[in-house]
């Protein structure tokens, strides 16, 4: 079989997929099922400094081609997750992503992570949430200036490579890249889900999701997100994931001639099931193999300039 | 796994036909429509301004949900009446898997019993023998009796002070029955019960598959909310066999809330 690993802010993965932050990933044992089918690398479900019940369900609704979903950053606080991700011992790596108001609360979270010893391989910030208020992009976490301010802030507090987690939905993305990679960055996701969007039942003449408005993922965004990833390889040198609407081997390939090294999966875990990172590698390396490509490298890009 | 299609998750309103009281806290909703389902499959319930909740079907042609009052959702449906509209998705979920066994007991605790007889009803029209357990605290909080009487099957009710039937709780009524006697035991109702009962077919050497409840959001596998030692109760579920969940740490002992952190049952 084809070598289809691949690298990232330092990171080594034997396969490009991961697992996209908010799908799965409340639970150590479900990120260790990730691995078990074939995850490159599993990231945590957004943490914050307290625990969030969220939003009121219904949190997803389908939508043509996609989802969209609020869900409000429910999760246990942070004290309570770095318990519940101790002692990760896979070969794939472990991402952690936290989510916060402000950069302190952010490098304070990343302070606690840091001195509980417990192994992250790198710490993902989510700048980009766009349904929950006091957070993202919602609380203008989506601005070059706050992308910065942010990832200084945190970059000082850990170790570990920093992925920012950036919106598809700003205006200024190179602009915001470029903040992140100043700041420090090793690596950017790009990105988090597009929208908002709404759905209005119209037996019930009610709005989907509960919260009023969603994200959108799945494959009616993968082309804004293609979009944001090339756009985001023009304007920096760090590694990028690409994320939104992968569900085939072919839309990784895509995402990697776009500018990306790797690749993030969320919503696809439901129209092809938890097996879904096997059945992308597998995809990709025959892909690669039937187009005589021997690295995913050669790839990254190469749609630019055509 | 076949792919999924777009559309397979959408919501559909329907209109109520009819509300039968089953006693205090408990009512059937008959709805205006048949969906293709299996018994142990569960619907996700939205009732707009409220919120969405996971309920067992009691028949899927029609669809019928037996639903007691324990909530906010629960208590919305129950203020609901004839034509009014009720909105839901699926059927979601594994289902019972009961085809290759010849007899079967049924051990249901409390509104428990609701998917039991969905199961029940399909597999004595494909001449299963079927013996039923119906399990509760004390007289007034057994449910369906009749119906499953009337469709032909044998029925032990058992309450846990003596005031009707068996005196005892759900497991010692199903020992009383020899687990042995069965080819498989079918179970829903309070964890514990459903814990202490997958050890007891353990140790007869019984099969076992147990319908499991958790903190459910989208219903579909993906969320990650109804984790139970890293399967989704509502994709990998709610159905499960009792060999693997005596494997799971958590299994009659700790389950988690909409935040995601553990609390003992």
């Amino acid at each position: 079989m084809i070598d289809i690993s691949t690298e990232l802010a330092g990171l080594k993965l034997g396969n490009p997929t991961i697992l996209a932050s908010g799908i799965l990933g409340v639970t150590k044992k479900e990120l260790e099922q990730c691995v078990k089918n074939g995850v490159g690398a599993a990231t945590t479900k957004s943490v914050t400094i307290e625990p969030r019940k969220g939003h009121e369900t219904p949190v997803i609704v389908e939508t043509p081609s996609g989802f969209l979903n609020a869900v409000g950053i429910s999760n246990a606080g942070i004290d309570e997750a770095i318990k519940e991700f101790s002692g990760w011992k896979s070969k794939s790596p472990l991402i952690f992503n936290i989510a916060g108001k402000n950069a302190d609360e952010l490098s304070s979270m990343a302070k606690k992570i840091s001195s509980s010893g417990i192994r992250v391989d790198a710490l993902e910030i989510a700048l980009s949430c766009p349904h929950t208020p006091g957070f993202g992009t919602l609380a203008g976490q989506s601005s070059p200036e706050a992308t910065k301010e942010i990832i200084r802030a945190v970059k000082q507090s850990i170790s570990v490579p920093i992925i920012a987690k950036l919106s598809p939905s700003v205006s200024a993305l190179g602009e915001v890249a470029k903040a992140a990679e100043s700041a420090g960055a090793s690596a950017i996701n790009m990105g988090n889900t597009a929208g908002p969007g709404m759905v209005i039942d119209i037996e019930r003449k009610a709005k989907l999701p509960s919260f009023g408005f969603g994200g959108l993922s799945g494959p009616a965004m993968k082309p804004i997100a293609v979009r944001c990833v090339y756009d985001v390889y023009e304007a920096v040198k760090i590694p990028i994931i690409g994320t939104g609407g992968v569900t085939y081997g072919k839309d990784a390939i895509e995402m990697f001639m776009a500018g990306a090294s790797a690749v993030g999966v969320g919503s696809a875990v439901y129209y092809r099931g938890p097996k879904v990172f096997s059945k992308i590698s597998n995809e990709i390396s025959e892909w690669m193999e039937s187009h005589d490509y021997s690295s995913i490298k050669e790839l990254v890009g190469a749609a630019h300039g055509r | 796994m076949a792919d999924k299609k777009t559309g397979e998750f959408s919501f559909q309103t329907v209109k109520i036909a009819k509300v039968t009281e089953e006693n205090y806290r408990i009512k059937t909703f008959e709805l205006d429509v048949n969906i293709a389902a299996k018994p142990g499959q569960f619907i996700m319930v939205w009732v707009p301004g409220v919120g969405e909740r996971p309920f067992s079907l009691l028949s899927s042609n029609p669809l019928r949900l037996t639903i007691a009052k324990v909530g906010p959702v629960s208590e919305a449906i129950h203020k609901l009446g004839v034509g009014d509209q009720l909105t839901f998705r699926g059927p979601l979920g594994n289902g019972f898997d009961f085809r290759k066994f010849d007899k079967l007991l049924l051990v249901g605790g409390g509104y428990g019993v609701v998917p039991l007889y969905f199961l029940a009803k399909e597999a004595i029209s494909e001449k299963k023998s079927v013996t039923v357990i119906i399990a509760a605290r004390t007289e007034k909080d057994v449910v369906l009796e009749k119906y499953f009487s009337d469709m032909g099957a044998k029925v032990i009710v058992s309450t846990d002070d003596g005031s009707k039937g068996f005196k005892g709780n759900a497991v010692d009524a199903a020992k009383h029955e020899g687990l042995k006697n069965f080819d498989c035991v079918f179970s829903c109702g309070p964890e514990k019960m459903v814990y202490f009962l997958a050890k007891s077919c353990e140790e007869a050497k019984v099969k076992s598959q147990l319908s499991l409840e958790r903190y459910m959001k989208c219903g579909i596998g993906i969320c990650g909310s109804c984790d139970l030692g890293g399967f989704c109760v509502c994709r990998d579920g709610p159905i499960f066999d009792g060999e693997k969940l005596l494997k799971i740490q958590d299994f009659g002992a700790k389950k988690r809330n909409s935040e995601g952190i553990l609390q003992n049952i």
